[in-house]
């Protein structure tokens, strides 16, 4: 808020020309003309709405502009507004002066308008225009929209997208229904009829208006011209273009702000090709992405649509994301092929044969004489320079082969063969690109362990050295006997923005035949973690031989506040490995398993009857996940009574599938060994789950050297497992937000499934 | 009434021997008839060919005929060329198992042919190759409870 000043004539003036609304109003001097108003005590929070309605305080600023009224303070405005009645007659006499001289108060402003605000620390508010704008960017009043509305209902004529692009902000803004009945009910004839009775400015304004609609409906072509005589949307435009009315997007808005070609030249021959052929082909493309988009969500919320329905949703022809991309199609084509083009004419200028080359060999391939030698004389011709100096010319390239070279028959070849050679794989480059934008967005990089629950602001990494204690190491690393000594290092680091209000928890877990306590040291925790500067901290611990045969796991959580989300939470596991622990075939160590693998005669565990709550909520996916089976076979349901019963792809493996929960001391997931061998696991893949609502699940595979095993665990927080690693090695955590929280297992043995069950002391395999 | 036995005793011997020679020089020319072979037939494979998405990279492909199998007689070639292993389902010898070694690799369209030949333990064959493609995809998001 500035301080107090000085409101003269010309800032009144200035004032009344941004509260009428007219010209070219961009959002620095709305927010000029507010920081003026707000000054006056009982207008701090005003609207520009009510600023522009509110009678009282225009009354005071035509007096002030007509100096009716010495230049006074704020504090004199009050004083003022307080007296307003009692000065009645003098503002009467004020606002007749004021419509007197109205044409003059315009002029004034105008003039206003260039000089700087006498404000302290205005804002940057830039000159008006001082010449009548182009083709583009025409305003027309709030009194003029007013005369559209009367005619509203009429005839069909401008196309929404064009009023919305053409119409000014204010009256988009305030008069949504005007502008829709522009959009809807109104020729462009009717438009122009209704022009001829209005004021000359306006009149000037809404034909020009009309011209410029007739222009964009010409072709799309004329739409980008049309766009790149502008010299660019304001801020205000951008802003009610991304609202709620019109809901575009942020590419859109700025694809269409730049148009066809921001460099500010024309559109070359390539460009408008590629606008019409790159453009259409592209919005295919983008149209059956989102149509199978639109398609997935619907079946996932269990609508049941035709394909060609949701194509129709998606992606209409000419809808806003067919033009946004053809601009910007366009724009790549002539940035691109511009440059590309200019060589291929100062190759072929010097290389001229090279034309000649094409029919030569095409004649060769096809066995067609005619062309052969066709081909080698038109090489002659060009090499004694008969065409040659026109494709030298500069411009474009297809325009100089037409005009240069002497036979139109040739040139009518040659021309969509080169341009092709050079399109095609442009083209492909494009379409790849749209297809896989959000791979090109982020860089694909190889996978790096940063944490157990990853967090895109925090990263977390905790380590133990040595990793091990009194047992023979299979790599050859040291594992010193017990008692022993573990030095931990922990690193934070903030990914983007810095950490504030943070909280570390470090809690130790052990399992196996140890029963001795470990207390970790207190934490420093630091008040703020920047991006450039990570939070280190070590700290070491004595294991006594009371943890001998056991697993340790520390597990380091971080919570923080980042500048884009409060409350980020990121922990990483350390393990120390001590003795020979009992190996672990379940995922969750001392887990139990809650719903096991299907049983036919009992009408239990997973693809159950109770599994499935019932005929009514029978959804009958595939168990295993992708197994293709969705039914048990007799020989697992002999008195046939599932609810699946009879439905597509039977299988003797349905349902054969293990949840296993937690036993109260962690949620910490292992890889598990398989009867009682330790197995090199390789990390796959990883999956969301019904779209990360119930977490992650992740794909392992690995072999005792006999077998060959297929591992997968859902329901995990996020995170990107070591890409090799023994059983054992911790994976990940429980996503919490089940109830309760638990590992679903699969398992394959040589490449068939089997009851994962007998991991966790159940039946099977 | 002599004049009739002589004559059915001639008739009799002339039945004899006709009966005689039938089996002598009749019967014997006549090739055994062999029991008659069946045919094998596939009834059923599973993931069906096509795109197919799969989570396990080790998951067989399943192919259930009408009779158990002799796993002996089974031929297979797969293009591209990989080490695969050929087994019976595990409690179903009617149902042949062809599996990676290792894993299949995503987004590859492997041939697979299951020749003729391939018996089953109650003698029937196939008669004609089975043809057989698909092209695994990794799913994105699966449904698990």
């Amino acid at each position: 808020m500035a301080k107090e000043t000085t409101i003269d004539a010309e800032t009144a003036r200035r004032l009344l020309l941004i509260l009428s609304l007219e010209g070219d109003v961009k959002r620095e001097e709305i927010e000029w003309a507010l920081a003026i108003i707000h000054q006056i005590p009982g207008y701090g929070g005003m609207t520009l709405a009510k600023a522009v309605q509110d009678r009282s305080l225009k009354e005071i600023l035509v007096a002030i502009a007509a100096e009716q009224i010495s230049p006074t303070t704020p504090k004199d405005l009050e004083a003022l507004i307080e007296d307003a009645e009692k000065r009645k007659a003098t503002l009467e006499t004020a606002k007749k002066a004021g419509e007197k001289r109205a044409e003059e108060f315009i002029e004034a402003a105008e003039k206003a308008a260039k000089t700087k605000a006498q404000v302290e620390a205005p804002p940057a508010v830039p000159e008006a225009p001082t010449e009548e704008p182009a083709s583009i960017g025409i305003k027309i009043t709030p009194a003029a929209l007013k005369a559209f509305e009367e005619s509203a209902g009429k005839a069909a004529g401008v196309p929404f997208k064009l009023v919305s692009f053409f119409s000014p902000p204010g009256a988009l803004a305030q008069t949504p229904q005007t502008t829709a009945a522009l959009a809807s009910a109104m020729s462009l004839s009717q438009i122009s009829a209704k022009a001829e009775g209005l004021p000359d400015v306006e009149r000037k304004h809404l034909l020009q208006l009309v011209e410029n609609f007739r222009q964009a409906e010409f072709s799309f072509y004329a739409q980008v011209q049309l766009q790149r005589k502008r010299t660019g949307i304001s801020v205000q435009e951008m802003i009610i273009l991304m609202g709620p009315e019109f809901g575009r997007s942020q590419g859109e808005v700025v694809a269409l702000a730049r148009g066809g070609a921001p460099s500010g030249r024309g559109p070359s021959f390539i460009g408008r090709i590629g606008q019409q052929i790159f453009g259409g082909l592209t919005q295919k493309a983008v149209t059956n992405a989102a149509t199978k988009a639109v398609a997935s969500a619907l079946t996932k919320t269990g609508i049941s649509v035709t394909t060609k329905a949701v194509a129709g949703v998606a992606g209409a022809p000419g809808g806003p994301i067919g033009i946004a991309i053809g601009l910007a199609v366009g724009w790549v084509v002539d940035k691109v092929l511009g440059p590309l083009i200019n060589k291929v004419i100062d190759f072929i200028s010097q290389n001229k044969w090279v034309l000649a080359a094409p029919f030569v060999l095409a004649g060769l391939i096809f066995g067609l004489p005619w062309l052969t030698v066709g081909g080698i004389a038109l090489g002659g011709l060009l090499l004694a320079g008969g065409v040659g100096p026109a494709l030298s010319m500069a411009g474009g390239f297809a325009l100089s082969v037409i005009s240069g070279i002497t036979s139109l028959a040739v040139a009518s070849i040659a021309t969509p063969l080169i341009v092709a050679l050079i399109s095609i794989p442009v083209l492909v480059a494009i379409i790849l690109f749209i297809i896989n934008s959000s791979a090109y967005l982020v860089p694909p990089k190889a996978p790096v362990f940063t944490g157990i629950l990853e967090s895109p602001y925090i990263a977390v990494e905790k380590k133990a050295s040595p990793e091990c204690l009194n047992r023979p190491d299979p790599e050859g690393k040291p594992c010193p006997p017990l008692p022993g000594e573990v030095t931990y290092e922990i690193e934070i680091k903030a990914k983007r923005g810095t950490l504030s209000n943070i909280k570390i928890q470090n809690s130790y877990q052990v399992f196996g035949r140890g029963s001795g306590d470990i207390t970790p040291p207190e934490i420093p925790v630091p008040n703020l973690i920047s991006p450039t500067a990570p939070f280190t901290f070590s700290y070491t611990l004595d294991f006594g031989r009371d943890l001998n045969d056991s697993v340790v796991y520390d597990t380091l959580t971080v919570t923080a506040d980042s500048p884009e989300q409060a409350g980020a939470v990121a922990s990483d596991v350390a393990s120390v490995i001590i003795g020979n622990p009992p190996a672990s075939s379940c995922p969750i160590l001392g887990g139990s398993i809650t719903t096991g693998s299907y049983n036919g005669t009992r009408e239990v565990g997973h693809g159950s009857n109770s599994y499935w709550g019932g005929p009514a909520g029978n959804s009958c996916y595939d168990i295993p996940a992708f197994s293709g089976c969705r039914s048990p076979s007799s020989s697992v349901d002999p008195d046939g009574n599932n609810y699946c019963r009879g439905k597509a792809s039977s299988c003797a493996y349905y349902g054969f599938a293990a949840d296993v929960q937690r036993s109260g001391r962690g949620d910490i997931v292992q890889l598990p060994s398989i009867f009682g061998k330790s197995i090199t696991w390789t990390f796959q893949r990883r999956v969301t789950i019904n779209d990360t609502a119930w977490g992650w699940g992740y794909v392992f595979t690995g072999s005792d050297g006999g077998s060959n095993y297929s591992l997968y665990l859902g329901h995990l927080n996020q995170t990107t497992p070591p890409q090799t690693a023994p059983s054992g090695t911790v994976v990940g955590t429980l996503y919490p937000n089940l109830t309760p929280p638990h590992v679903h297992i699969e398992l394959q043995i040589n490449g068939q499934w089997v009851r994962p069950d007998f991991l966790c002391g159940g039946p099977g395999p | 009434m002599i004049k009739s036995k002589k004559t059915v005793i001639v008739v009799l011997l002339a039945l004899l021997l006709g009966i005689l020679g039938y089996f002598i020089f009749v019967s014997k020319k006549t090739p055994p008839v062999p029991p008659a072979k069946g045919e094998l037939k596939l009834v059923d494979t599973n993931p069906s060919a096509g795109k197919v998405k799969i989570l396990h990279p080790t998951t067989g492909i399943f192919f259930s005929f009408d009779d158990p199998l002799v796993l002996s007689s089974v031929k297979v070639v797969i293009e591209p060329s990989l080490d695969i292993a050929t087994e019976l389902a595990k409690g179903d010898s009617k149902t042949l198992v062809i599996r990676p070694r290792e894993t299949w690799q995503y987004d590859v369209d492997y041939k697979i042919v299951i020749k003729s030949g391939l018996s089953s333990i109650s003698g029937k064959e196939l008669k004609n190759d089975v043809f057989y493609e698909v092209t695994f995809e990794a799913p994105e998001d699966i449904m698990s409870f």
